[in-house]
C-alpha cells in the first residue's frame, strides 16, 4: 500500500486560479474532482484584500460537496468552513490572509469551494486555494 | 455601526483640521494594515477629546449642594422652590429624580448660567453629572473613512 500526500492542484474558478470577490454575493469555483484513492484532504485558502482594509473585511468560505460530481450542496446547505479576516487590527486578522482547512473526502467525488466577501462590493478581495489530497492505494 | 452613525462620524473627521493628515480613503494607495490602524487611531484618537453622550443620571438638592456649593445652590434652588413655573421641577428635585441629561433640564441649568444665577463652571458641573464618555474605535473610523457605510445603493 503506497501513501502520497503530495496531489496538491490550484482551485480554478472559470479555469483561472483566482477570483475577485468583487460584490458582496456569493462565488462558486469551478468542481474539483476528488480522486478514488483519496482519503483525506487539505485545502489552503488565502485571501488578499484589493485596498486598504476596514472594519469587516472578511471572506466566509464554504464547501458544497457532491456525491455523484453532478448535484452539489446548495449555498444555505454548504458546508462552513470558516472565516478569514483581511483587519490587521483584529486577531486573527491579516493581509493577505491564509488558512487551511482539513476536508473529509472520503465517499464524495467532487466539490466546489464558494466564498463571500462581505464588503467585496467596496474592496475587492482576491481568492486562490490549493487543493491536496491524501491517498492510500 | 449604523448608516446614521458612519456618516456623522465621517461628517466629522472632515470637518477635523487635524485629521486630514491621518485620513486614508480608498482612492489613495493601499498601505499595510499596521499603517492603517495607526492612522485611524490617530483619527479615533483626536475624535475622543471631549467627545460625550448623555448617560441617565437623577439628581436631588444635595447633588446641586455638592456641585454648586451652598452660595450657588441657595440661589439656584430658591428660585426652583419659589417660582410656579418649577413647581413640578421642585418635587423632583425633592425626590432626587431631576433627570440633569434631560433637554429640558439642560436647557434651565444654561439659563441660568446666562442670567447669573450660577456660575458657568457651576452649570458645566452640573450638566457634566448626565454625560459620559463616547469613544469611537479605530474599527469605526476605518469604516467612516474607507466604507462601506450601509446606504450605498
Amino acid at each position: 500500500m503506497a501513501n502520497s500526500n503530495n496531489n496538491d492542484a490550484a482551485v480554478q474558478w472559470s479555469a483561472s486560479s483566482t477570483k475577485s470577490l468583487n460584490t458582496t454575493g456569493r462565488f462558486d469555483s469551478d468542481a474539483v474532482s476528488i480522486h478514488a484513492d483519496a482519503v483525506q484532504a487539505s485545502l489552503q485558502v488565502k485571501v488578499d484584500n484589493s485596498g486598504t482594509p476596514a472594519a469587516n473585511d472578511v471572506v466566509d468560505v464554504w464547501i458544497k460537496w457532491s456525491s455523484d460530481a453532478s448535484e452539489y450542496d446548495t449555498d444555505e446547505h454548504a458546508m462552513y468552513l470558516g472565516r478569514l479576516d483581511t483587519v490587521a487590527a483584529n486577531d486573527p486578522g491579516e493581509d493577505p490572509a491564509t488558512r487551511t482547512f482539513t476536508l473529509n473526502v472520503s465517499g464524495k467525488q467532487s466539490f466546489k469551494l464558494t466564498s463571500r466577501a462581505f464588503q467585496g462590493g467596496t474592496r475587492a478581495i482576491t481568492i486562490s486555494a490549493i487543493y491536496n489530497e491524501h491517498r492510500m492505494a | 455601526m449604523t448608516p446614521q452613525f458612519l456618516r456623522a462620524l465621517q461628517a466629522q473627521i472632515n470637518a477635523t483640521p487635524a485629521c486630514a493628515v491621518h485620513v486614508h480613503t480608498n482612492e489613495m494607495p493601499k498601505i499595510s494594515g499596521i499603517e492603517a490602524r495607526a492612522k485611524d487611531q490617530a483619527i479615533a484618537d483626536i475624535i475622543n477629546v471631549g467627545r460625550t453622550r448623555p448617560k441617565a443620571f437623577e439628581i436631588g438638592k444635595g447633588t446641586i449642594v455638592e456641585v454648586l456649593g451652598l452660595a450657588g445652590a441657595n440661589a439656584f434652588l430658591d428660585i426652583i422652590d419659589g417660582d410656579a413655573t418649577y413647581r413640578h421641577v421642585k418635587h423632583l428635585l425633592q425626590d432626587g429624580r431631576l433627570r440633569v441629561d434631560s433637554a429640558l433640564v439642560v436647557q434651565l441649568v444654561q439659563g441660568f448660567v446666562q442670567a447669573g444665577v450660577i456660575s458657568e463652571a457651576g452649570g458645566s458641573a452640573l450638566l457634566a453629572l448626565g454625560q459620559e464618555p463616547d469613544p469611537v474605535t479605530a474599527a469605526e473610523v476605518s469604516r467612516a473613512v474607507r466604507g462601506p457605510w450601509g446606504d450605498e445603493e
